[in-house]
């Protein structure tokens, strides 16, 4: 049963990812995506494509004895690879220590807390019958027992066995997410699997069979997750990876350390390399204060 | 055993008296019904302009950056004093904690709270000179001129035995951290 309903969930995700934006079906209602707002700006940027990308606008500058990385930006415009520009990348972000504990502990996580163990036993007194002794506690000569679905017999219940569905999750550490990106973030880079396109948008053609040129051309491996700011994606794209395995669309809010070592390749929008730098650098650097409010709780009121 | 039974009976036989003193776990709601319904549904206005007051009193997510014009005598009435804008030639670095502070903390061991232990966080670059050049400012200022020191490399970490939390912040701030 499962097995059937796991492709059917795995599609509506995909979906999900891929709404194709098509103004022939008329206007967006307000309100269906917080993050519509960021379309206008992206399209322009995606248009202004001369001249090479060298600058970055930091919030928080790197400061310190690591010198920031550098990635090219590239234009999936043609299937060679065509260079648009250099990007520098925050070292706090792409040059972290690639902690394989840390990782390791991300993915222990992200694979028990959805585990469910519904393996299940039933003791003796679960069990039908077993009430009456078998036969009399002396004079038979037999061991004296009292049951017959006592866990010393054969098609007897189960003493201390597995009970019922048993769930296996819980909340990691925010901090040790946040150090699980950055040391994948990092080594991904350092092995050269991380590239950085200027937008989707310049995909020209929704024919695969374009995209596996393009990513035979590059070196880019077999998978490949791509990620955008949005959490909706150009047509060419969307249509170009339907249905192909190994070829994932998802947005910033749904990196994990997971799905970046699952695939071999991650490519990055330069939109969602500035909010995803932007988002754990603000983590770090969050104030931990507690806020007063959490310990008030409503008035009780009394009946 | 033998109490705890009875009063598990005891309490079973008074369970239907129970019942008149239960407490209402939810509110019991009785529909009003408005005497005029005209005057009860009064016109609301929302205002995006007024949330600046909401967020005057939101905490900040973020530590302020360090003042430039407004702080130029350091240090602070607090003791506060910011890094040096361009570092010594040293091979290392020691960046600042979230609030602009040292990264110098102080571990004590439970439960016998009697062993201290100096950390130093946020090191950059050779973890190693950092730990000689440490070593040499804190051996006048130890008993017995050793200090005991532990490098973690890949937490960028030094912890020294015993209560050095002075001397290693004047170290750092002489360096320019």
């Amino acid at each position: 049963m499962f097995g059937l309903i796991s492709p059917l969930l795995r599609s509506t995700v995909t979906k999900q990812w891929t709404k194709v934006l098509n103004p022939a079906q008329g206007p967006i209602p307000s309100g269906f995506l917080s993050s519509l707002g960021t379309i206008p700006s992206r399209l322009q940027s995606s248009e202004s494509k001369t001249g090479l990308i060298t600058e970055r606008n930091y919030r928080f500058p790197p400061s310190g004895f690591v010198p920031s990385r550098e990635a090219w930006v590239e234009s999936l415009e043609t299937i060679e690879d065509k260079k648009v520009g250099l990007v520098p990348l925050h070292p706090e972000v792409f040059a972290e220590f690639p902690r394989i504990d840390v990782i390791h502990t991300n993915i222990k996580w992200q694979t028990l807390y959805k585990h469910v163990d519904y393996s299940f036993a039933r003791t003796r007194a679960e069990m039908p019958g077993g009430g009456r002794k078998p036969w009399p506690q002396k004079k038979s000569g037999r061991a004296r027992h009292g049951s017959i679905r006592s866990p010393l017999w054969k098609g007897g219940g189960k003493a201390k066995g597995p009970r019922g569905p048993k769930t296996y999750f819980y909340l990691f550490h925010a901090d040790m997410r946040s150090k699980g990106l950055k040391a994948v973030l990092s080594a991904k880079l350092a092995q050269d699997d991380i590239h950085i396109v200027d937008s989707f948008e310049s995909l020209p053609s929704e024919d695969p069979k374009f995209l596996d040129a393009l990513t035979a051309k590059r070196n880019w491996g077999l998978s490949v997750l791509f990620v955008d700011d949005t959490d909706f994606m150009p047509k060419n794209i969307a249509l170009a990876c339907h249905r192909r395995p190994g070829f994932t669309l998802m947005p910033v809010y749904g990196l994990n350390c997971y799905s970046m070592l699952k695939h071999e390749t991650l490519v990055l929008t330069l939109a969602a390399l500035n909010k995803i730098e932007e988002r754990i650098l603000t983590f770090d650097r969050r104030l931990k204060i507690r806020d007063f409010r959490d310990n008030t709780r409503p008035p009780v009121k009394k009946i | 055993m033998d109490l705890l039974f009875r009063t598990a009976q005891s309490r079973s036989r008074v369970s239907p008296a129970f019942g008149l003193l239960r407490r209402h776990y939810w509110p019991v709601v009785e529909e009003k019904k408005p005497v005029n319904p005209e005057h009860t549904y009064i016109p609301v206005v929302e205002s995006a302009e007024d949330f600046k007051y909401v967020q005057k009193l939101l905490p900040p997510i973020v530590a302020p950056p360090v003042p430039v014009q407004s702080l130029m005598n350091y240090p602070t009435p607090s003791g506060w004093i910011p890094a040096a804008p361009a570092n010594s030639n040293a091979p290392y670095f020691v960046g600042r904690s979230r609030i602009h502070g040292l990264p110098v903390y102080m571990e004590v061991e439970k439960p016998s709270y009697t062993k201290k232990f100096t950390k130093i966080k946020k090191v950059q670059g050779d973890i190693w000179q950092f730990e000689k050049d440490l070593i040499d400012w804190l051996r006048p200022h130890s008993f017995d001129a050793l200090v005991a020191t532990q490098v973690s490399e890949v937490n960028r970490e030094v912890r020294i035995k015993g209560d050095y939390m002075e001397h290693v912040k004047q170290f750092l701030l002489e360096r320019g951290f």
